[in-house]
C-alpha cells in the first residue's frame, strides 16, 4: 500500500474555479458564459466575417457593382478551376475560369451560354483594376482578386440582367444592408432607454407626460404617415440620404414600445430591497441605476435588439414596396432580391437569388450572438 | 350575294366607287382648302337571306326568346373580312388583369365600337364603322353623319341619332355632370351644335375649323359618344326623369343624381364603372355578365346577340362565345397563368423582353404561339430637363441648349440597347418613327452618336468648371446636381435610365436615378416639382399628330415644360407663357386641326417637327423593340398590329373575328 489518498492532515482543495468565479466581474461570467454557446461563437466569427466584407467591400469586389458588360446578361456562374493542364499533361497551380460562346436566340430574344473551354481567363490575388475610391477618401487601382487581364469576363455568382457581376453586387450590399437599419435600431434603443428609463425611474408628473406623448406617437397610422414623409422629402436629395432619413423618423416612432418595457423594469425594480439598500447607502442615482439595476434588464434589450436588426433588414425590402425603401441604383440584399422577384429569374437564372443566402445568414448570426449574449448577461440564469 | 369588301387601300375617289355592286356605300368626305380630298370607303352587304348566327343564338330564336338574325342586325351591316380566314362559332376566350383599377384591358379587348374605326393597318385612314359616313363641309365646321339603318343596342332597342343628340346636349353640355365639356368633341372652346335631321342622320356645327374630327371619332375617345343609350340612361337624369330619380338614388345609396348617372352610365371611357353595370345596353361585341366590382375575382362577358358585324360569309360576328377574365394580384402571376396554358390570348403586362425567354421555354408544353407586332411607341426612354424649373439657375442649365447636347452625346446608346433591351432597337432622339409618315431624320438622329470627346467639347462651352471631385460647376459656382425621376413599375426604362445615368456621371454631370411611385411622379409633375423625368415616347406613328407631347409644349404630360404645355391646353389661361419658337409651334398646330387635308397636315407637321430638332427638348435613347402577344396555337386571325393607346390594341384590329381552330 502506498499513501496514495490524500493526507487527511492537509487543508481541503481550494476550489480554484468557484474561486475565480466570485472574484470575476460581471463582464468576465458574461464572456465565460457566451464561450460556451458553441452556435453564438461561430455566429459571431461570422458576423465579424461580414462586418469585414462591409467596411472593405470596395477593395474585396472584384469589379464595380454597376459595371454593366451588354454581352454577359443573365450569364450563369463560372466555375473556378484551380489547376491546369500544361504541354506533358502534368497538373500546375494556375487558378482560371473557362469563358463563354455567346450566340442569341431569335425567339426567345436571350443569350444563350456555351462554356468555351479553349478560352481560359486567369484569375490572381491583387490585380490591377479600374482606379476606384475607397471610403471616399482615396484612390486605390488593386483589387484583392478578379481577372489578372483588366476586361475580362469573371462571373464566379453568375451575372445579373444587365450583366453585372452578382458576386460584387452582394458584397456591395453588405455594406448598406448592414449599416442603414443598425443606425435606426440604435437611435430606438437609445430613445426608448432614456426616455422609458426616466419615466419608470422617476414617476409621477415626467411619466405622466412621457407615457401620453407615447400614446399620441402609437396612435398614429403608420402608412399615410410613409406616404406623407415620401412626398414631404426634399426631391434633390440622393436616394440613400432619403432612406437614411426615413429610417431615423421611423426610429423617432418606434422606440416607444422599447420605453414602455423599460419603464416598466424600472417600477417593479425601484421597490425591490436591493434597491432601497443602495439608496440607504448612499449610493448616487447613476450607480444605482447603472451597478444595481441595469443588469437585470441588460438581456431583455439585448433581446430586443438582435431581433430588431434582422426585422430592419427584413422591413427594408417591405419599404421599398411602397417606394420609400432603397431603390435602385442603390445596391443592398433587399433590392438585389427584389430584382429578382419575377419568374423569368426563377426559371432561367436562380442564382439571381444568392443575395437571399446572405440575409439567412446573417440573420440567423444575428439571432444567435444574440441568443448567447442574452443568455451570457441573464443573472438568474443557472446553468 | 357577297360582295368583296373594297378595302383598304382605295386612294383613288373615282375608282373608290364601288358602282354596279349595288353595295351600301358610307363615305367619309371631308373637303380641305386644299382639294376635294376624299376618302371613300364601301361596305358592302350581304344578302339578307344568308345571315348565319351562333348555335346558342339559334336554339333562342327557335324558342321565341330572341328575333331572327336578320331583324337584329341593321339593313347594312359593317363586313369585316377576317384576317387569315372565316372562322367558327365557340368557345371561352380567358386573359387576365392585374389589380383593381385595370379596366383598361377590357377596353383594349372589347370595348372600342365608335361610330368611326381605323383601318386594321393603322396607315392613318378612318373606316365607317357604326356610322355609314361622315361628311365634312369646306371648311371643316359642319360635318353630316349618316348612322347605319336598323341598328340596335344590345337589348334590342334601336339605336339612333337621338342618343347622339342625348350625348352631346345633356351629357357633353350638363354643366353639373362635366363642368368643362368633353374635350375631344369641342373645338374654339364649344361643344358643337347638334341637329337631327331624321332617325339615323344628324349635323353637328362646330364654333371653329376642325379637321381633325373624323380621326377624333375614331380614336380611342370617340367611344365616348356611343356608350349611353338614351332609352336607359335618362332615366338617371333629373330632366327625364324627374319624380323616378330621388327613388333610384336611394336605391343605389349614392348622394347625388350626378354620382347615379356615373354608377350606371359610367360617363367617361377609362373608368371602372364602364364594367360595372350589367344592364347597361352596349354596341359591343360582348356585354359584361359579372362585372368588375371591387374584390371581384373574375369578370365575364357574353356575346351580344344584336352586334352589328358579320364575316365574308355572312356569319354574324363575333365568333367567340365569352370571355372570362381573371383578376390577379400582381404581373407575376400572370407569366405563370399563360405558362401554364390557361390563357388564350395577352399582351398585357406580361410582353417584357425579359418574359419572352419564359415563353419561349413554354411554346410546345402550353400550345402557345408568339405574334410579334410593331411597336407604335417612338423611344423607350425620353429624358425630360425641365425647361420650366422653378429654380432660376437649375431652369438656366437645362436651358442651356449645349449642355442638353453634351449629355445626349456622352450616352452610348448602342451599349444600353445591347444591355437593356437584347439588342432590339436603334439609337433614337424623341421624334416618330421611320414608319411613320412624319418621320423627320434630323430630329430622329441628331446628337445620337457616342462620343465622349464631343460631349466633354460640348459640356466645357457650358459650364468647364469643375470641382475637385471632377464635377462640373453651374453658374452660381455649386455643383450641377440633379435627380431623375422614374415610375419602376413602367415600362423597362429603369435599367436604360440606370445606365444613362452613369454616363453622365462620366462626363463630369453629378445626375441621380431616384425611383418613385406613380402616384408621386405625377404630383412632382403636376406641381412642377421635378429636375427631370423618364417616360417612355410615346406618339411615333400616325398619333404623333393627335399627342404631339415630345415635339412641343401640348399638354401637362409633355414633361420638359409642364407649364407651357397647360398654358397651351387651357388657350392660355393658366401655366406659363412658352418663348416664341414654342409659340410659333402652337400656331402651326392649331392650324392642323382646322384642315383636314393629310398632306396639309403632314406639311405642317414637318415645320413642327423641324422646329422640336432645332429646340432639342428631349433625349431620347432608343427605339422600341417589338413587341408581342402570346395566345394560344389555335386562336385563329390575331393580326400582328402596332401596340398603340390612341388605336387600341388588340381590339382596333378586330377581336370579334377571333376564332378557336378545331
Amino acid at each position: 500500500m502506498t499513501a496514495s489518498s490524500a493526507p487527511a492532515d492537509l487543508p481541503a482543495p481550494v476550489d480554484l474555479r468557484a474561486a475565480r468565479r466570485a472574484s470575476a466581474s460581471q463582464w468576465r461570467l458574461m464572456w465565460w458564459q457566451f464561450r460556451r454557446h458553441r452556435l453564438a461563437m461561430i455566429s459571431s466569427v461570422v458576423l465579424a466575417l461580414i462586418s469585414f466584407v462591409a467596411i472593405f467591400c470596395e477593395f474585396l469586389a472584384p469589379f464595380d457593382p454597376n459595371a454593366f458588360t451588354p454581352r454577359y446578361t443573365y450569364a450563369p456562374p463560372q466555375a473556378l478551376h484551380f489547376f491546369d493542364r500544361n504541354a506533358e499533361g502534368g497538373l500546375v497551380w494556375s487558378p482560371h475560369v473557362n469563358g463563354y460562346k455567346v450566340t442569341i436566340e431569335p425567339t426567345a430574344l436571350r443569350r444563350v451560354f456555351v462554356v468555351d473551354e479553349a478560352q481560359k481567363v486567369p484569375v490572381g490575388f491583387f490585380v490591377a483594376s479600374e482606379p476606384y475610391s475607397m471610403w471616399g477618401l482615396f484612390t486605390l487601382e488593386t483589387k484583392l482578386f478578379g481577372p489578372l487581364n483588366k476586361g475580362d469576363p469573371l462571373f464566379l455568382l453568375g451575372a445579373d440582367r444587365l450583366g453585372r457581376d452578382m458576386l460584387s453586387r452582394i458584397i456591395y450590399g453588405t455594406r448598406i444592408s448592414m449599416s442603414i437599419g443598425l443606425i435606426g435600431v440604435m437611435l430606438s434603443l437609445v430613445l426608448g432607454l432614456v426616455l422609458g428609463g426616466i419615466s419608470g425611474y422617476y414617476g409621477g408628473w415626467i411619466d405622466n407626460i412621457i407615457q401620453r406623448v407615447i400614446e399620441f406617437i402609437l396612435s398614429l397610422p403608420t402608412t399615410p404617415l410613409w406616404l406623407g414623409l415620401a412626398a414631404a422629402m426634399p426631391n434633390n436629395w440622393p436616394p440613400l440620404q432619403i432612406y437614411l432619413c426615413i429610417t431615423i423618423i421611423l426610429s423617432l416612432i418606434g422606440w416607444t414600445s422599447l420605453a414602455r418595457v423599460i419603464r416598466g423594469r424600472f417600477l417593479s425594480l425601484r421597490t425591490e430591497d436591493f434597491v432601497t439598500a443602495a439608496k440607504l447607502d448612499g449610493a448616487s442615482e447613476r450607480r444605482i441605476i447603472f451597478r444595481h439595476m441595469a443588469p437585470s434588464f441588460v438581456s431583455h434589450i439585448i433581446a430586443e435588439v438582435s431581433l430588431a436588426i434582422p426585422a430592419m433588414i427584413l422591413a427594408e425590402t417591405a419599404l421599398s414596396f411602397l417606394g420609400l425603401g432603397l431603390q435602385p441604383p442603390i445596391v443592398s440584399w433587399g433590392v438585389l432580391l427584389q430584382e429578382a422577384q419575377n419568374i423569368r429569374s426563377i426559371t432561367t437564372a436562380p442564382w439571381l437569388f444568392a443575395p437571399g443566402i446572405a440575409v439567412v445568414v446573417a440573420v440567423l448570426s444575428l439571432n444567435f450572438v444574440g441568443d448567447g449574449l442574452r443568455d451570457a448577461a441573464d443573472p438568474y440564469r443557472q446553468s | 350575294m357577297v360582295v368583296r369588301d373594297p378595302l383598304p387601300r382605295m386612294p383613288d375617289v373615282k375608282r373608290a366607287l364601288p358602282a354596279g355592286r349595288g353595295a351600301a356605300i358610307a363615305r367619309i368626305a371631308v373637303p380641305s382648302v386644299a382639294a376635294l380630298c376624299a376618302v371613300w370607303l364601301g361596305v358592302s352587304a350581304a344578302g339578307a337571306a344568308d345571315y348565319k348566327q351562333a348555335p346558342a343564338l339559334d336554339a333562342l330564336v327557335k324558342e321565341g326568346k330572341l328575333p331572327a338574325v336578320t331583324e337584329r342586325l341593321p339593313k347594312n351591316p359593317r363586313v369585316v373580312t377576317p384576317y387569315e380566314k372565316v372562322g367558327t362559332y365557340g368557345g371561352t376566350w380567358r386573359s387576365g388583369m392585374v389589380g383593381g383599377s385595370d379596366r383598361n384591358w377590357l377596353f383594349r379587348i372589347a370595348g372600342y365600337e365608335p361610330l368611326l374605326a381605323w383601318d386594321r393597318e393603322w396607315s392613318g385612314k378612318v373606316i365607317p364603322n357604326l356610322a355609314e359616313s361622315v361628311t365634312g363641309n369646306a371648311d371643316a365646321t359642319v360635318f353630316t353623319i349618316k348612322l347605319r339603318e336598323g341598328l340596335k343596342w344590345s337589348d334590342g332597342k334601336p339605336f339612333g341619332a337621338d342618343d347622339l343628340g342625348f350625348f352631346i346636349n345633356d351629357i357633353a353640355g350638363n354643366k353639373e355632370l362635366l363642368p368643362n365639356g368633353i374635350d375631344w368633341v369641342m373645338s374654339g372652346g364649344e361643344l358643337p351644335k347638334f341637329a337631327k335631321v331624321d332617325d339615323t342622320t344628324f349635323t353637328l356645327t362646330f364654333k371653329e375649323p376642325y379637321g381633325l374630327f373624323p380621326q377624333r371619332l375614331a380614336s380611342v375617345y370617340g367611344v365616348q359618344a356611343v356608350m349611353m343609350a338614351k332609352h336607359y340612361c335618362s332615366q338617371f337624369m333629373p330632366a327625364y326623369n324627374k319624380d323616378g330619380v330621388a327613388e333610384l338614388q336611394k336605391k343605389a345609396g349614392v348622394a347625388s343624381w350626378t354620382e347615379l348617372f356615373i354608377k350606371k352610365c359610367a360617363v367617361d371611357t377609362e373608368v371602372n364603372e364602364r364594367w360595372q353595370n350589367p344592364e347597361r345596353p352596349t354596341m359591343e361585341p360582348w356585354v359584361i355578365k359579372d362585372p368588375y366590382i371591387s374584390g371581384a375575382t373574375l369578370v365575364t362577358l357574353v356575346r351580344n346577340p344584336y352586334y352589328f358585324k358579320v364575316d365574308t360569309a355572312g356569319q354574324q360576328l363575333p365568333y367567340i362565345d365569352d370571355l372570362r377574365i381573371s383578376v390577379n394580384a400582381d404581373k407575376q402571376t400572370l407569366v405563370l397563368k399563360v405558362v401554364n396554358g390557361e390563357i388564350d390570348y395577352q399582351d398585357r403586362h406580361i410582353n417584357t423582353n425579359s418574359n419572352r425567354a419564359v415563353f419561349a421555354d413554354a411554346l410546345e408544353k402550353a400550345k402557345l404561339k408568339i405574334v410579334d407586332g410593331a411597336n407604335a411607341d417612338m423611344n423607350t426612354t425620353i429624358i425630360s430637363l425641365n425647361l420650366t424649373h422653378k429654380d432660376p439657375v437649375k431652369r438656366e442649365i437645362f436651358n442651356n441648349k449645349d449642355f442638353r447636347i453634351g449629355l445626349s452625346y456622352a450616352i452610348d446608346r448602342q451599349a444600353i440597347i445591347d444591355a437593356a433591351f437584347v439588342g432590339q432597337g436603334e439609337p433614337w432622339q424623341g421624334a416618330p418613327r421611320k414608319e411613320s409618315p412624319f418621320y423627320n431624320e434630323r430630329l430622329a438622329k441628331q446628337y445620337t452618336e457616342y462620343s465622349v470627346a464631343k460631349a466633354n467639347e460640348s459640356l466645357d462651352k457650358a459650364y468647364p468648371k469643375k470641382d475637385s471631385a471632377g464635377f462640373r460647376l453651374g453658374p452660381d459656382g455649386k455643383r450641377i446636381t440633379f435627380n431623375v425621376l422614374v415610375i419602376p413599375a413602367l415600362g423597362d426604362f429603369l435599367d436604360s435610365t440606370q445606365l444613362v445615368v452613369q454616363y453622365w456621371q462620366k462626363v463630369g454631370v453629378d445626375a441621380k436615378m431616384q425611383t418613385v411611385d406613380r402616384g408621386l411622379f405625377y404630383d412632382r409633375k403636376d406641381n412642377n416639382d421635378q429636375d427631370a423625368t423618364v417616360f417612355l415616347g410615346s406618339g411615333g406613328m400616325v398619333d404623333a399628330l393627335f399627342e404631339p407631347t415630345f415635339y412641343f409644349p401640348f399638354w401637362n404630360e409633355s414633361l420638359f415644360a409642364v407649364p407651357w404645355g397647360t398654358w397651351f391646353a387651357s388657350g392660355g389661361k393658366a401655366g406659363e407663357e412658352p418663348p416664341a419658337p414654342a409659340k410659333k409651334q402652337m400656331d402651326l398646330y392649331r392650324q392642323i386641326t382646322r384642315y383636314a387635308d393629310t398632306a396639309k397636315q403632314a406639311e405642317l407637321m414637318k415645320q413642327i417637327l423641324d422646329i422640336a430638332a432645332d429646340e432639342f427638348y428631349v433625349i431620347g435613347v432608343s427605339t422600341p423593340g417589338g413587341l408581342y402577344s402570346v395566345s394560344k396555337k389555335n386562336l385563329g386571325n390575331v393580326y400582328p398590329r402596332p401596340f398603340a393607346w390612341t388605336y387600341p390594341t388588340p381590339v382596333a384590329s378586330n377581336t370579334e373575328t377571333y376564332f378557336f381552330a378545331k
